[in-house]
């Protein structure tokens, strides 16, 4: 007796994917021995080899298993065979435009739909931020003010571009002479803020500066509910889907930005208010989120609140909103009814001679 | 760099793969496990569903929960883990369309879970004379199948039995011979 066979007993190693298919084609006794003791290996073994029985061992009926989870057999082929086919299918594009113009259109008619066709396929995964679903309770207890006292974005958008036109009208705009110093007498030294205009960017035709290219990769700090799952059509009774959970998430700063300034824009001002707020805890001085956060606020009524955004943007390193930064938080101090406060900015604006200069006198009258 | 991550993945055993998993690995730990048991699972389902489409449906079903499950349970032994949860997923599946009655397993079956490290050659000898206290039927399917390397079907014919007879004379032959040995000591402290 081969006793080393006999310890083959206990230590047959499981079935493997291609001893299905082997299994299934070959007559040789102790080719199928062999696959069978791997068999008897375990229950699961044997369980799983009897299902293949019925399946006539013919691994192929998992061919969109595999799709889905099979780990693709290395890159190097299917890069060959998709580069080639992207080449392929450009050259024949380039051919089809120059010379047939009509098959053209039908052909990226075709292309248009096998996109949609393929994309419905897809599991939908919907991805909600806290702005989406709850706003913070003092947020959500704020009210609007009337609308005759709102700034609404549009009047903003247009004191932008008129600002901008200003400007090229009024091109050397006098510098006001530092004071002399007497060196008998030296005053304390005054701290100079660098305070300079930075590069700028207009989404939905707002102002913003573009804190690309003054931070190294900018992002936001917020929470994402990232929903996916079983549709709600294919879900049956028993398939016990788990509470999506909150996750932090790293969102890159422009993005972010550009999606609270278009909430803002449609006049939804408490859910941009949030997400303004989320912006100025990863970056409090934050221009951008200082300024639409703060007229977010003057809509909302909460001028007091609103203050403090304000002068956070004539304090900060860049002087893009400085003309309308002062000129809110006048005001915020006017409708709020400290009016003597609202006529010392108003007065110090109508002195100098930007953009508000002239409402400013107005407002003085 | 990819794809030395999978071959550092295709060389771990199951349980290392789950620890990985759970201590927030990649996606590709989920690909490597239906590489190793894509087919043992499909085919399970095949067993108790006996329809493709259904055992289709079952699998990816698996396969899709497999990240959480893990997420939510210690596995000690992961074959057998993976077992019982395809089992019992397609237990209340039936259960569900009124076909079974079954008891859904709960504990993990002990059958799998012996395996020598060494074996000494008085170990053999324990091992041969276990397997003649075994019924005539079980030792004889044992001897043709494991020492002579007969097929299911030469040992159907030979012994003129059916082969759902042979299979099962040589699992049960297999669970007599674990509980045969396990109960003497010589052989189980080398275990």
């Amino acid at each position: 007796m081969n006793l080393s066979r006999l310890y083959s007993i206990f230590q047959s190693s499981g079935l493997e994917r291609k001893d299905v298919e082997t299994y299934g084609r070959s007559t040789d006794p102790l080719v199928r021995n062999e696959i069978e003791q791997k068999e008897m290996s375990d229950s699961f073994d044997a369980d799983a080899m009897e299902g293949w029985e019925q399946l006539s061992y013919d691994p192929s009926v998992m061919s969109q298993l595999d799709k889905k989870y099979a780990p693709s057999t290395g890159p190097s082929l299917y890069k060959i065979i998709g580069g080639t086919a992207l080449v392929g299918s450009a050259v024949i594009a380039i051919l089809y435009f120059t010379v047939f113009q009509e098959p053209v259109k039908l052909l990226v008619a075709q292309k248009s739909t096998q996109k949609e066709v393929s994309s419905l396929k897809e599991e939908p995964v919907i991805v909600l931020e806290a702005s989406d679903v709850a706003l913070p309770a003092p947020i959500e207890r704020m009210k609007h003010a009337p609308k005759a006292e709102q700034v609404p974005a549009k009047q903003i958008s247009k004191e932008f571009q008129e600002i901008i036109q200003f400007r090229v009208e009024t091109p050397n705009l006098p510098v006001k002479p530092l004071p002399s110093v007497d060196p008998e007498n030296p005053t304390s030294p005054e701290i100079v803020r660098n305070h300079k205009e930075a590069k700028e960017i207009y989404l939905h035709s707002m102002k913003l500066v573009d804190y690309r290219k003054y931070r190294d990769k900018p992002q936001v700090k917020t929470k994402q509910l990232i929903l996916t799952g079983t549709p709600a059509n294919k879900e049956d009774e028993y398939s016990e889907e788990e509470d999506p959970v909150w996750k932090d998430v790293d969102v890159p700063y422009i993005e972010y930005i550009e999606k609270s300034v278009g909430i803002f824009e449609h006049g939804n001002y408490k859910k941009a208010l949030s997400r303004f707020q989320t912006v100025m805890e990863t970056y409090p001085d934050d221009v951008n989120a200082n300024f639409y956060g703060g007229i977010c606020l003057f809509n909302l009524g909460e001028y007091s609140k609103a203050i403090p955004h304000f002068e956070n943007c004539l304090s900060g390193a860049f002087s893009n909103f400085d003309e309308e930064a002062q000129w809110m938080i006048a005001e915020c101090y006017e409708k709020s009814g400290d009016t003597a406060k609202a006529k010392v900015i108003y007065r110090s604006i109508a002195s100098g001679n930007g953009f508000y200069a002239g409402q400013a006198k107005d407002k003085l009258k | 760099m990819l794809f030395r991550k999978r071959i550092t993945y295709h060389q771990l055993p199951d349980e290392d793969l789950v620890i990985r998993f759970q201590q927030g690995g990649a996606n590709e730990i989920i690909g490597e496990i239906y590489t190793r048991y894509g087919h043992l699972v499909m085919g399970t389902c095949m067993k108790y569903l006996k329809n493709s489409n259904d055992a289709e449906d079952m699998t990816m079903t698996i396969f899709e929960r497999l990240p959480e499950k893990l997420k939510d349970h210690t596995i000690e032994r992961f074959k057998s883990w993976l077992y019982m949860v395809t089992k019992n997923e397609c237990l209340m599946l039936l259960r569900k369309k009124g076909r079974v009655t079954l008891e859904i397993t709960k504990e993990l079956e002990a059958e799998d879970e012996l395996h020598l490290v060494e074996v000494k050659e008085v170990q053999y000898t324990l091992l041969e004379a276990a397997i003649h206290q075994l019924k005539e039927e079980q030792r004889l399917c044992i001897e043709l199948f494991y020492l002579e390397k007969r097929s299911y079907q030469e040992i159907t014919s030979l012994l003129k039995l059916d082969i759902k007879k042979v299979k099962s004379a040589i699992q049960n032959g297999k669970r007599n011979l674990k509980l045969i040995l396990e109960n003497q000591n010589e052989f189980k402290s080398a275990i």
